[in-house]
């Protein structure tokens, strides 16, 4: 295990592999390895915070605060209809459950093996906390290493799926702009629709929007700032440490981390098929088609997401502009997972 | 971890098939709220310009 922490931080340092978490991670597994280790001994550090930060679900909440800060969601606001690609690419999340099951997971482990599909790591540990706290450290390292291979990964699966005529789609800019009392009531707004529909998700999604709304508000600019800035490094900083320090060699080291390591990278691999392929179908019905890649950034990695299929759209047609509409389906990726994660919490028992 | 367990194949089937149906219906009723509030506070003059909504977009 010392050496898997040593191969996390050359991720984050040689690779640069989101190094804001797998630095911390491999630190982090580094410090619970070290033979009789006092940092995650009873009363140690390392095992406080995981007590007081992991097995609360403070650190994913406080996490959704600075993500929601950093969240403009007017690009969606400017064509609501992207708000179903976000829904369509959780199909991997699901469907990743059913092959979990049936690999002989139980059903709340299969759940939380199937969020790794949403490319949402915050979303991914708040569930797995819940459903299968003995595997919560190779669920939260499989969320993120895919999250930063989004690349490698989603460039490959879209290929595969769309012709090039396809991938040269050019789609519409919207013409107006979004009035700031529609920025300021659509989180709380949201809010109150996903706490009607599943209540469980209220911690989430109240505290993503909760965030979005200090930025939006534009009436607190030091609490929006410090949630953008100190509290998402402080408690990534805490989050990144703490799963590291949960990687232990007994729980880790096991034919179970490469499955789920496995069927993550297929749930990454579905989600992002399910946004192309709701694209596809939805162009049989339209007149004015639409380009289908765009469904592949309904996930939750932002800005990467939107910003690979972007580049892919140009590397057709280097006159075509699809980066507003990518970040529209990115940011409704980003409320899509969280509900998605809501509702597998209201479904599994 | 037991081997296919036809129970708890079928109910993950089920939470599935609710759980799309679900996410989809959620995503509706999103898209409708925007909608309506795009409708009842439409931008005024200046920030109804393509791709403009007030503020920089800072990616």
């Amino acid at each position: 295990m010392l050496a898997v922490g040593g191969l996390l931080i050359w991720l984050a340092i040689a690779k640069e592999y989101e190094p804001a978490l797998l630095l911390p991670i491999g630190f982090g597994a580094i410090l619970a390895n070290i033979p009789f280790s006092a940092a995650v001994a009873p009363g140690g550090f390392l095992e406080i915070l995981n007590r007081a930060g992991i097995m609360t679900e403070l650190f994913p909440i406080l996490i959704f605060i600075a993500v929601g800060a950093m969240c403009d969601f007017s690009p969606l606001l400017q064509n609501p209809s992207l708000i179903l690609f976000g829904a369509a690419a959780q199909l991997g999340v699901f469907a990743t459950m059913v092959l979990a099951a049936t690999a002989g997971f139980g059903l709340r482990e299969a759940a939380a093996i199937g969020v790794i599909g949403a490319a949402d790591g915050p979303t991914s540990i708040y569930v797995a906390s819940r459903f299968a706290p003995r595997l919560l450290a190779p669920i939260t390292v499989a969320a993120y290493s895919y999250m930063s291979l989004v690349p490698i990964i989603q460039p490959l699966v879209v290929r595969r799926l769309t012709s090039p005529q396809e991938r040269r789609i050019r789609m519409k800019l919207g013409r107006e702009g979004v009035s700031r009392t529609t920025l300021i009531l659509f989180p709380i707004g949201v809010t109150l629709l996903a706490g009607l529909v599943a209540p469980i998700s209220v911690p989430l999604i109240g505290s993503l929007m909760f965030g979005n709304l200090l930025r939006e508000s534009m009436v607190v600019p030091s609490l929006s700032a410090a949630a953008q800035k100190e509290l998402a490094g402080l408690v990534t900083l805490l989050l990144g440490v703490t799963i590291g320090s949960t990687m232990r060699a007994d729980t880790f080291l096991t034919t179970e981390t490469l499955l789920i390591l496995g069927m993550g990278l297929l749930a990454f691999a579905a989600d992002t098929a399910g946004g192309v392929l709701f694209g596809k179908f939805l162009n049989l019905f339209l007149r004015r088609k639409i380009n289908p890649m765009i469904g592949a950034s309904g996930i939750s990695a932002f800005p990467m997401s939107a910003r690979v299929i972007a580049r892919m759209a140009a590397k057709e047609d280097p006159q075509n502009y699809l980066l507003m509409h990518a970040v529209g389906a990115n940011v409704a990726g980003q409320i899509a997972s969280i509900m998605a994660g809501g509702l597998i919490l209201a479904l599994v028992r | 971890m037991d081997w296919l367990d036809s129970g708890t194949v079928l109910a993950s089937l089920r939470v599935l098939v609710l759980g799309m149906v679900g996410i989809l219906a959620t995503s509706a009723l999103f898209m409708l709220l925007t909608v309506a509030l795009r409708r009842a506070f439409p931008p005024s003059r200046e920030q109804a310009e393509p791709g403009r909504s007030g503020r920089p977009n800072e990616l």
